[in-house]
């Protein structure tokens, strides 16, 4: 599944780290340089399956533990609101 | 690391976070403090100049952009720049004045910019002081009617305004007309010289116990109020963080973001250090915005003038450190962007 930033969402890695901003609620998430990462990853249009493959090739950790984790943090960011389907995909 | 943490630690590395760009120095409302330099010539940057701009702003991930002016909407620019930085990502803010934001512009604003806040100039709390301000008549009771239509669609906003001898008894008022519409009101009761030098403004500069009943408004304010900004500084707990190892260097602190998050840009592409500190580090006519942030020769003086002014005011004794201390405004008054200027001593002793 496609997924994109929210309409209100804005996003820009900075410093290796990420910040998101939620203009509705008036918030800013930091995020660590990983989680950045993976969000640069997916607004590039990349899916999950896609972000594993080249997130193992980055960083020294199991496939099987990096697949879990992005996993959780996608599941976290689309609670959040952060992420939503593209158009067209179904969550 | 939270948000704040990471605006300092952009801070003390020189990394670009906001810009402010004056589309225009052409407005609508003709107030009489204002700072813009109305004699300024040159070649306005045009449409694609500012596309290119914003491209490369986005890939240096410069996370804010304020439109300002003059009044920002008098811009043959505004909308494509507008629409472009929503395209591009960037948190979008906007300086007007607000005159001409009725049903229809506020709708398309929304719809096309999309902008995080409006930022909106207050004068006063009455239509004699505003309109003396502004020097047009009407212009109070047009910006009431456009704040409560843009309170209508949604759109947020905040009132600002600089406090003056002519709307300093408003003060109050204002905070209340602010409430009333579910507004925060930024005061700032420090008037400048207009940026060609000229020091007319100064003569309807706010007397000394003005300054202090404001002080004690704002307090109350800080208590109370909701303010617009990103200010949760939340951090996920994304678990990827279990295979990161970061290590911040020591950096200087520096005193604020003058010249190290922060640009200005002006209609004729002149590039400076913030909107107040008017000393050009560049010009977009003849550099790009990257050449210009990592290889403007007056940039580095910028930045070490900016850490001493760190050393300079955290150095003093908790009492007498200025509640504000501006390197342009000081530069500006006294030649010196060290020196403390008249304004900053305490409205008791001034």
């Amino acid at each position: 599944m496609k997924l994109v930033l929210a309409k209100d969402v804005r996003f820009r890695r900075i410093l290796q780290q990420g910040v998101l901003i939620r203009q509705a609620a008036g918030e800013a998430l930091g995020i660590n340089g990983v989680g950045a990462r993976i969000l640069q990853l997916l607004v590039e249009g990349r899916s999950v399956p896609e972000i594993v493959s080249l997130l193992t090739g980055e960083f020294d950790v199991e496939k099987r533990i990096l697949k879990e984790d992005t996993n959780r943090f996608v599941e976290e960011l689309l609670e959040l609101g952060v992420l939503e389907p593209a158009p067209g995909e179904t969550a | 690391m939270t948000y704040f943490k990471l605006v300092e630690e952009g801070r003390a590395k020189n990394c670009l976070l906001s810009v402010l760009l004056e589309l225009t120095y052409r407005c609508n409302l003709d107030c009489f403090f204002c700072y813009n330099d109305l004699g300024l010539t040159g070649k306005p940057l045009q449409r694609q100049d500012y596309e290119r701009l914003l491209e490369e702003l986005a890939e240096l991930q410069v996370l804010e952009l304020t439109l300002s002016g003059g009044e920002p909407l008098a811009s043959p620019c505004f909308w494509p720049v507008g629409r472009k930085a929503r395209e591009l990502g960037f948190v979008l803010r906007l300086k007007s004045n607000g005159h001409a934001l009725g049903e229809n512009v506020a709708k398309r604003i929304q719809r096309e910019l999309d902008p995080y806040v409006i930022e909106i100039s207050l004068h006063g709390a009455t239509a004699k002081t505003h309109d003396r301000q502004t020097q047009v008549v009407g212009s109070f009771d047009r910006l009431l009617s456009n704040l409560q239509g843009l309170r209508a669609l949604g759109l947020r906003f905040r009132l600002q305004t600089t406090m003056t001898r002519w709307n300093e008894a408003e003060i109050e008022s204002m905070f209340e007309l602010a409430q009333s519409l579910d507004a925060l009101l930024i005061v700032d009761s420090v008037v400048t010289p207009r940026d060609d030098g000229d020091r007319t403004p100064l003569s309807i500069a706010p007397s000394p116990a003005a300054g202090n009943r404001l002080r004690l408004l704002q307090e109350a304010q800080v208590r109370t109020a909701c303010t617009l900004e990103p200010v949760s500084g939340k951090t996920t707990t994304a678990s990827p963080d279990s295979y990161t190892a970061s290590k911040t260097p020591l950096f200087p602190k520096k005193h604020c973001g003058t010249g190290a998050t922060t640009l200005t840009i002006d209609p004729y592409g002149n590039v400076y250090p913030c909107v107040q500190w008017r000393r050009p580090v560049g010009n977009l006519h003849q550099q790009t915005i990257r050449q210009i942030w990592f290889h403007s020769p007056q940039l580095p003086e910028i930045r070490r003038i900016n850490e001493q002014a760190h050393r300079l005011v955290s150095g003093m004794p908790r009492k007498e450190r200025p509640r504000t201390f501006c390197l342009g405004l000081a530069e500006e008054l006294t030649g010196d962007p060290l020196a403390l200027y008249p304004q900053l001593l305490d409205p008791e002793t001034a």
